[in-house]
């Protein structure tokens, strides 16, 4: 037991760990409380709900702080914030859109950030690999249950309804998929790193070994045409493939997957109808601007609207166009913040990437550093597809951005990522 | 482990620097473009929240303005059925016509009129709240007048103020409620009477014998021929196989080109034109602005034709009588006589008044713009001599007023659809006219007993206050 004066001590002397963690979190609280504020001033005459948008996501924020501090976390000090600025952007859009969107918002961030510490406190979840099979059948689970029971919105099967709670099963899914890929390949890349069989000039493993390959294939398949969900499909398999290279080395298992997917998804387009509309739509979304080449064609609009700086928070109106706050919140910023504001998320999340990069690289474990890979893969990934489909660099896909869209079950999920992979930056597990 | 991050570190810099690049392409690069694409939501949202400004006519009567109905503002036309064609609609539907599409950017405040850069950086800086009134030279009275005269008829009348080019009534017969265009789209946009054209300013019609006043232009300018050059009328030519006859037949017989005028003899003025020669007569049309552009701002201005010689005999005989290859707009035929009343002078139409550029009163004001003499002051004097009397005396009279002299020439357009169109195109006060007019009824038949007596009823309400 601590002497009182000792007790003091020791609070003092874990508010002087992670001092950069807290600059930069109140850096955040500044960002949260002036954006969030303008942005309710344009939607409604409740300013002080923006002091409470802003004021409660500090809160949440400074109080994980907190918490890292007195048990003397020693995880990273960078990713919270990062995470913080993101989820300050997120209640901006949707503040700007209803407040009462963003305090719900505000309920499920402030629900992710109390499992924050349950991902990154404990211990034991290296143990998790050794329920990599069990994991990735409840994914698959939930994945056919999604896909055969769920309720269809937009032309995707992508939610499932349990009494009067209703969540989208696919960020579940995607870490499922993550712990059972990480799983399967931190136990066995010694094997898959030494190709032994031979198809002619290239040498590629033994044919069982790309059992699991193939069944992500006929996975990938299954989500986009069943499910009707581009987006995903190409995540999960690309997500599957970067992962076998990371742990293998092996150009084979980017070569491979890369022709498979490229097959298949030609295959599907050709045909699916629902398939090919997506890339007609990509192409060319001025032949149907009221239609399908709606959201795509008022992107355009918005973004070009926003010129440099931005036409000023509440004063676009991208917020308009129907499922902008889950689909199209990027474009929101983008038209009310501007070029400026576009590159400030743009980089936020590239900055959250590297360094999940960073401390996943160096983590010794093998598992919990192709676990720490998967999450920042997902969350890269789903930028990348998201981000390029609104710039019409790749087709248009209805994913979750990372912290940004409105949605409880990503953010929950992401949250507890995040805090998974503040468990596996603690110095302590790095050898 | 190593190759892998190094590999995945690059695929994350190189994805973050292509998103980067896209965003910069759409928001600047392809900005200018996607901004003022008509279908850009924000335009159409500003559109909505912007009060647009007001039309006008010269004494401040409103044409079109924008009405707070409820949560929206609506655009509510207060002018004649007649002019909806010229001032056009403003729908969020449909989208803009006629004026409300040509002065789109002055109305919404988005574009200053003047020149001053002073103005334009302090109107760049202010938050437009509401866009400028435009006051336009119409006269709504005068334009009531003028539709009530055509009634149910078909047609089109411009009239202008002859010393400025001034656009006082334009009417294109018959019009719509720009009211109901959201409302009754189809059935305004497929009415077989198509009362969307604009008759007035793009409608073609062969100017028939009201051409004859430019051939004796022509005539007059060349020093040859005058007033009192005499000639044998026998009632019809024959040239080139083909027959040119007077309107029933009549044969003058020797006959002054001043008289010819007066009974509108088609054998004379076909005779006098082969006498002038094809270049002569299409050089004085040309000049005349037939075949060209009117230099007025509008979608819905067109500029006519006129054929290009050298003409045959019989070519030039028909085109001297305004029935071959030639087809002008009751606008045209306005400006013609307003250069004959403007002593040849022709003024460019002018149907901007003014535009109001701030609440404290600063205006931009439109300026009388000459184009150049077209024919010289004894020659206009002349022709208008010669009009007077075709009104006095001749095919015209049934547009005479008493107390006051009115030069005219009416004219019967064949045409290939049906009966004649009626023409009438004239001024007043002869010595020294204040307002010309140009009007035309489809298929009228003669000028003298359709067109004429519109023209009468716009003369009296004008110099009379009042409908006569």
């Amino acid at each position: 037991m601590l002497s009182r004066r000792n007790g003091r001590e020791y609070l003092l002397a874990g508010f002087h760990h992670r001092r950069l963690e807290r600059r930069l979190l109140l850096l955040v609280t500044v960002i949260a409380l002036i954006g969030i504020s303008a942005s309710v001033g344009s939607s409604s005459s409740a300013w002080d709900a923006g002091l409470r948008l802003g004021g409660g996501l500090s809160v949440g924020l400074l109080c994980l702080h907190l918490l890292f501090c007195l048990l003397r976390f020693s995880g990273d000090e960078n990713l919270l914030p990062l995470c913080g600025f993101l989820c300050a952007l997120s209640l901006t859009v949707l503040a700007g859109i209803s407040p009462s969107l963003a305090f719900r918002q505000l309920r499920w961030i402030l629900l992710g950030f109390a499992l924050v510490p349950l991902g990154a406190l404990p211990r034991e979840w290296a143990s998790l690999a050794d329920y990599r099979y069990l994991v990735g059948m409840s994914g698959l689970g939930l994945l056919f249950v999604t896909a055969f029971f769920g309720v269809e919105q937009g032309g995707a099967r992508l939610w499932l309804e349990i009494g009067p709670v209703q969540f989208q099963p696919g960020e579940v899914v995607r870490l499922g998929l993550g712990v059972f890929i990480a799983g399967i390949l931190s136990e066995n890349s010694q094997l898959f790193a030494h190709p032994t069989a031979r198809l002619g000039p290239f040498s590629i493993p033994e044919p069982r070994h790309l059992t699991p390959l193939l069944t992500m294939w006929v996975l990938f398949l299954f989500v986009l045409v069943v499910q009707r969900d581009l987006g995903s499909a190409v995540l999960y398999y690309a997500l599957f493939a970067l992962l076998s290279y990371a742990a293998t080395g092996q150009k084979v298992y980017l070569v491979l997957p890369l022709l498979m997917g490229g097959m298949g998804g030609v295959l599907a387009a050709w045909i699916f109808p629902h398939v090919a509309v997506r890339f007609d739509i990509w192409l060319d979304p001025w032949s149907s601007p009221r239609g399908a080449g709606y959201q795509i064609v008022q992107t355009m609009f918005a973004l070009a609207n926003g010129g440099w700086f931005g036409r000023g928070l509440g004063r676009g109106f991208a917020r308009t166009i129907p499922a902008s706050h889950t689909d199209l919140p990027l474009v929101v910023i983008g038209e009310e913040l501007g070029f400026a504001g576009m590159l400030a998320c743009l980089t936020a999340e590239f900055l959250l990437a590297a360094k999940g990069l960073t401390v996943s690289v160096r983590c010794g474990h093998p598992f919990l550093r192709l676990l720490g890979l998967a999450v920042v893969l997902g969350w890269s990934l789903s930028v990348v597809l998201v981000a390029g489909g609104l710039l019409r660099l790749v087709p248009l896909t209805g994913l979750v951005t990372p912290f940004v869209s409105y949605g409880g079950t990503a953010m929950v999920i992401n949250l507890f990522s995040l805090g998974l992979l503040l468990n596996i930056s603690r110095r302590e597990i790095w050898s | 482990m190593r190759k892998p991050a190094i590999f995945l570190t690059y695929v994350l810099i190189g994805s973050y620097l292509l998103l980067v690049g896209g965003a910069f392409y759409w928001q600047i690069g392809q900005r200018a473009a996607l901004v003022n694409h008509p279908s850009n939501p924000y335009r159409v949202q500003e559109r909505r929240s912007i009060r647009r400004g007001g039309i006008f006519d010269s004494s401040g009567e409103v044409i079109a303005e924008s009405v707070q109905r409820e949560k929206s503002l609506e655009r509510v036309f207060r002018g004649t059925l007649g002019l909806a064609p010229t001032i056009g609609y403003f729908s969020q539907r449909y989208g803009t016509a006629g004026l409300e599409k040509t002065l789109d950017e002055v109305l919404m405040g988005r574009r200053y009129p003047g020149t001053s850069a002073l103005g334009r950086l302090s109107h760049l800086l202010s938050e437009r709240k509401s866009g400028f009134d435009v006051i336009t030279s119409l006269d709504l009275n005068l334009q009531r007048t003028v539709e009530e005269a055509f009634g149910n008829r078909k047609g089109a009348a411009v009239v202008m103020e002859v010393k400025t080019g001034r656009i006082l009534a334009v009417a294109s017969m018959p019009g719509f409620n720009p009211n109901e265009i959201d409302s009754r789209w189809e059935k305004i946009a497929s009415d077989p009477d198509s009362p969307l054209y604009n008759r007035a300013l793009a409608g073609f019609y062969p100017p028939g014998s009201t051409f004859k006043v430019v051939v004796l232009a022509a005539a007059l300018t060349g020093g040859e021929l005058d007033l009192t050059t005499l000639f044998d009328d026998p009632g019809s030519i024959t040239i080139q196989g083909h027959r040119i006859a007077n309107a029933g037949g009549t044969a003058w017989g020797r006959i002054s080109l001043l008289d010819a005028l007066v009974v509108s003899s088609n054998t004379v003025f076909a005779e006098a034109a082969l006498r002038l020669g094809s270049d002569r007569l299409l050089q004085t049309a040309g000049a005349f602005g037939i075949g060209k552009r009117p230099p007025l701002a509008g979608e819905n201005v067109r500029g006519g034709k006129l054929p290009s010689g050298p003409l045959s005999p019989i070519e030039l005989a028909q085109l001297a009588i305004g029935q071959y290859g030639i087809v002008a707009t009751p606008l045209q035929m306005a400006m013609v006589v307003q250069a004959i009343g403007n002593d040849g002078l022709m003024m460019e139409p002018i149907l901007i008044d003014a535009v109001k550029t701030s609440e404290n009163g600063g205006k931009w004001v439109a300026r009388p713009r000459p184009m150049g003499y077209v024919i010289s002051a004894e020659t206009a004097r002349k022709i208008r001599q010669a009009m007077t009397e075709v009104v006095s005396r001749g095919t015209g009279r049934s547009a005479a007023l008493q107390g006051i002299d009115i030069a005219g020439k009416t004219g019967s357009a064949e045409n290939p659809q049906g009966k004649a169109h009626a023409w009438f195109v004239g001024m007043a006060p002869a010595d020294k006219p204040a307002i010309c007019l140009a009007v035309v009824v489809e298929h009228g038949g003669s000028g003298g007993s359709a067109a004429a007596p519109i023209a009468r009823r716009i003369f009296a309400a004008y110099f009379r206050g009042a409908v006569g």
